[in-house]
């Protein structure tokens, strides 16, 4: 029995001994909470660094899902001025931001600012939210950039300094000018073969990528020159993560990649400067024709039509993936019939027996005429419960209430251009 | 001589366990203190943490909130003026009545502000929460718009009567209230479901709101929250849209209520209305813009 006691008790002694062997080598020479106090720190200076603020290509959406959208954020004295593309290019709001720690150092946006947490608010009809984050996992800070992760949602993003003498609003604008000028429907160019098609629809902000596989997606966000991919986008062994718009029909790759995105030409396909010009449209069967005279406007997203024929100027919708254009219903302007002022609406409509007009935004299609360029066709969209169009109303309406139509274009054919 | 020995191992133990003992703890402070302030801040520290060990929190702390709901921060400037009216409509309302040393010692340590509303899957709307009488959320703060504050009855129904309906959470888990009030409507609680009723239904079942029929404590929360935040002659129309029946059962519920808040807390009910629905008369006298 002593026995065992003595060996137990050398046994302990030698777990004593052992106990004092100092071979725990500490690999920092501060302490967990020290280094990550100092990181929030340091982080913090820089983030207060950048007089003139960060640009921000902000994801929301788990997993890139939601598109992107351009930010600027400026840190000062624990506030952070915020604007982006999404509002007016002079508007800003400021609010509150913290770095903390957390999972590591922590950029949290703590006070609420729309441009921020609009796509983090949950509503009625909306309660999973656009899965924005704004509270960030900082893990790695320079002068130059901050490399963050979001911490609910997960999407990785990078702040890049901004220029001293870049004013916001013209960074802003040419984003939202960039946005207007591109093309939608591309090509996807490894040197010279095409390898699959890519459309970008500009109001969500997502890429479709088809190729023989099958079809994915992939967020972007538009710059001052281009696009920028959320990551690098691969396309069989081929990749290209920023893209600048050569300002007529194709993205070439600002990095030595060997891929492009070239504008996808279809067949009628025209640019918004080519159909500028003088068209004959005719009614009644062909019989009769006004003239008009079709302009861009600034964003080139429209072609305002004038006639001399009555006063007031119509709208024509030019879509900048199918290279054509379409006559929805719309709002005219004011009109003054025996001193009383009228509100005119342009609404497609049926003149059959029982004459009817649809509510603005609906259209008749308006189809290239193949083998004729510039040559257009009225097309009844769909029957729709069995009803048709076939002519457009000038409507006049009084207190929101339509008293009748003041001119028609009956059974609208063709626009034709002329010169 | 074996005696010594033990003795001899005994002592070279405490030695070998002692000897490692050269961690002192580092001097420097893991908490940075250097945060700056603002003068929303200040005044929060003024008016809220000095006097009452309040921490009135608006920024946001992901550890505070409910990580089951996609919530937003609550706007500043719209906490500061909510920070106003929470001290003024309840704070110095309960203070009025039942004098400082009662607030002190019963009002929660944290009052976190969310700027929006939390939605249930039910598409239910969550207004506030109180816990283990230490905290309580207020949701929606960014609602609080120019327009809205004109409007007593959205305002109430938003913040007062929530502040109200959590306070007594909080003073129920202090002090539990007699049990013979669950058993007065005992059939009528439905739980989840409470959304289903309409205020008629809920009132002819002798229920003062539809949450009331939530359960046993929400009723009582809602008895006392209602009470406190409603006219007598608004209190006496939902009486008479209970009906016989329903009246009486919200009357007998009420008599408890009452006896509860001036047993356990020597409060009487009708004061707390009186100072709280004067208070309410004034708010649109207090300038929330400015923070003094």
């Amino acid at each position: 029995m002593k026995k065992v006691i003595y060996s137990l008790l050398l046994l302990l002694v030698a777990f004593g001994f052992q106990s004092c062997s100092h071979d725990e080598n500490n690999i920092f020479s501060e302490n967990a909470s020290e280094r990550i106090e100092k990181a929030v720190t340091v982080d913090q200076q820089i983030l207060e660094s950048a007089s003139n603020g960060w640009k921000l290509n902000y994801y929301p959406g788990e997993g890139y899902s939601k598109g992107g959208y351009a930010y600027i954020v400026k840190f000062k004295n624990g506030k952070v001025t915020i604007a982006t593309e999404l509002a007016g290019s002079d508007s800003t709001f400021t609010s509150d931001y913290a770095m903390v720690k957390d999972q590591g150092p922590v950029l949290t946006f703590n006070t609420y600012n729309p441009f921020l947490h609009c796509f983090s608010e949950e509503s009625i009809s909306n309660i999973d939210t656009y899965q924005g984050d704004y509270e960030f996992v900082v893990s790695k800070a320079t002068t130059d950039s901050i490399v963050m992760t979001g911490k609910k949602w997960g999407n990785k993003m990078i702040m890049t300094r901004m220029s001293n003498n870049v004013k916001w609003s013209v960074y802003l604008d040419s984003i939202k000018n960039s946005i207007n000028n591109i093309l939608c429907n591309l090509k996807y160019m490894n040197g010279n073969d095409s390898i699959a098609h890519v459309v970008l629809n500009t109001d969500t902000r997502m890429a479709t990528i088809t190729t023989s596989e099958g079809q994915s997606s992939i967020a972007f966000t538009p710059t001052v020159d281009g696009i920028s991919f959320c990551e690098p986008l691969n396309v069989s062994n081929s990749s290209v993560q920023n893209l600048m718009w050569n300002g007529k029909d194709t993205f070439l790759p600002t990095s030595t990649s060997k891929a492009s995105l070239t504008f996808s030409h279809s067949a009628g396909y025209h640019y918004i400067d080519e159909i500028t010009g003088t068209y004959n449209l005719y009614f009644n069967s062909g019989t009769e024709y006004y003239t008009l005279t079709l302009k861009p406007n600034a964003e080139k997203t429209e072609l305002i039509a004038h006639c001399n024929a009555f006063p007031f100027n119509i709208k024509f919708t030019y879509s900048k993936s199918t290279g054509s254009m379409f006559l929805k219903g719309q709002d005219i302007g004011p009109y003054k019939i025996n001193d009383v002022t009228y509100d005119i609406e342009l609404v497609p409509g049926y003149l059959g027996s029982n004459p009817y007009a649809w509510s603005d935004g609906y259209c008749m299609n308006l189809v290239p005429v193949s083998g004729k360029d510039f040559c257009y066709k009225f097309v009844d969209k769909e029957k729709w419960w069995g009803l048709h169009t076939d002519s457009y109303f000038f409507e006049a309406c009084l207190n929101g209430e339509r008293e009748g139509y003041i001119l028609s274009w009956p059974y609208v054919t063709y626009l034709v251009k002329t010169n | 001589m074996k005696k010594y020995i033990i003795f001899l191992f005994a002592l070279i133990l405490t030695v070998s366990f002692t000897s490692c003992n050269n961690d002192d703890p580092s001097s420097t402070s893991i908490f940075n203190a250097t945060t700056s302030k603002d003068s929303l801040d200040l005044w929060l520290l003024k008016n809220y943490t000095n006097p009452y060990n309040v921490s009135f929190k608006y920024k946001w702390e992901d550890i505070e909130s409910d990580l089951t709901y996609n919530l937003v921060p609550a706007d500043s400037a719209k906490a500061a003026k909510l920070a106003i009216l929470v001290k003024y409509l309840w704070f110095d309302a309960y203070s009025e009545v039942a004098g400082e040393d009662f607030v002190k010692s019963n009002v929660p340590r944290i009052i976190f502000c969310v700027g929006s509303a939390a939605w249930n899957s039910d598409h239910t709307e969550l207004l506030g929460t109180a816990e283990g009488g230490l905290k309580i959320t207020l949701y929606n703060v960014n609602s609080l718009t120019d327009v809205m504050l004109e409007n007593y009855s959205t305002m109430n129904e938003y913040y007062f009567h929530t502040m109200h309906h959590e306070f007594t959470h909080i003073l129920n888990q202090k002090k539990p209230y007699n049990t013979a009030f669950n058993q007065i409507t005992e059939s009528g609680y439905v739980s989840g479901n409470w959304y289903q009723y309409g205020s008629w239904g809920a009132h002819q079942a002798g229920f003062i709101t539809p949450y009331a029929m939530d359960e046993g404590k929400e009723d009582f929360a809602e008895m006392l929250s209602t009470y406190v935040t409603t006219s007598e002659s608004d209190w006496d129309a939902i009486l008479n849209d209970a009906g016989t029946n329903g009246a009486a059962l919200i009357t007998e519920k009420l008599d408890i209520v009452r006896s509860y808040m001036k047993d356990s807390w020597n409060i009487d009910i009708d004061d707390v209305r009186d100072v709280v629905l004067r208070r309410a008369s004034e708010i649109s006298k207090l300038d929330l813009n400015r923070l003094n």
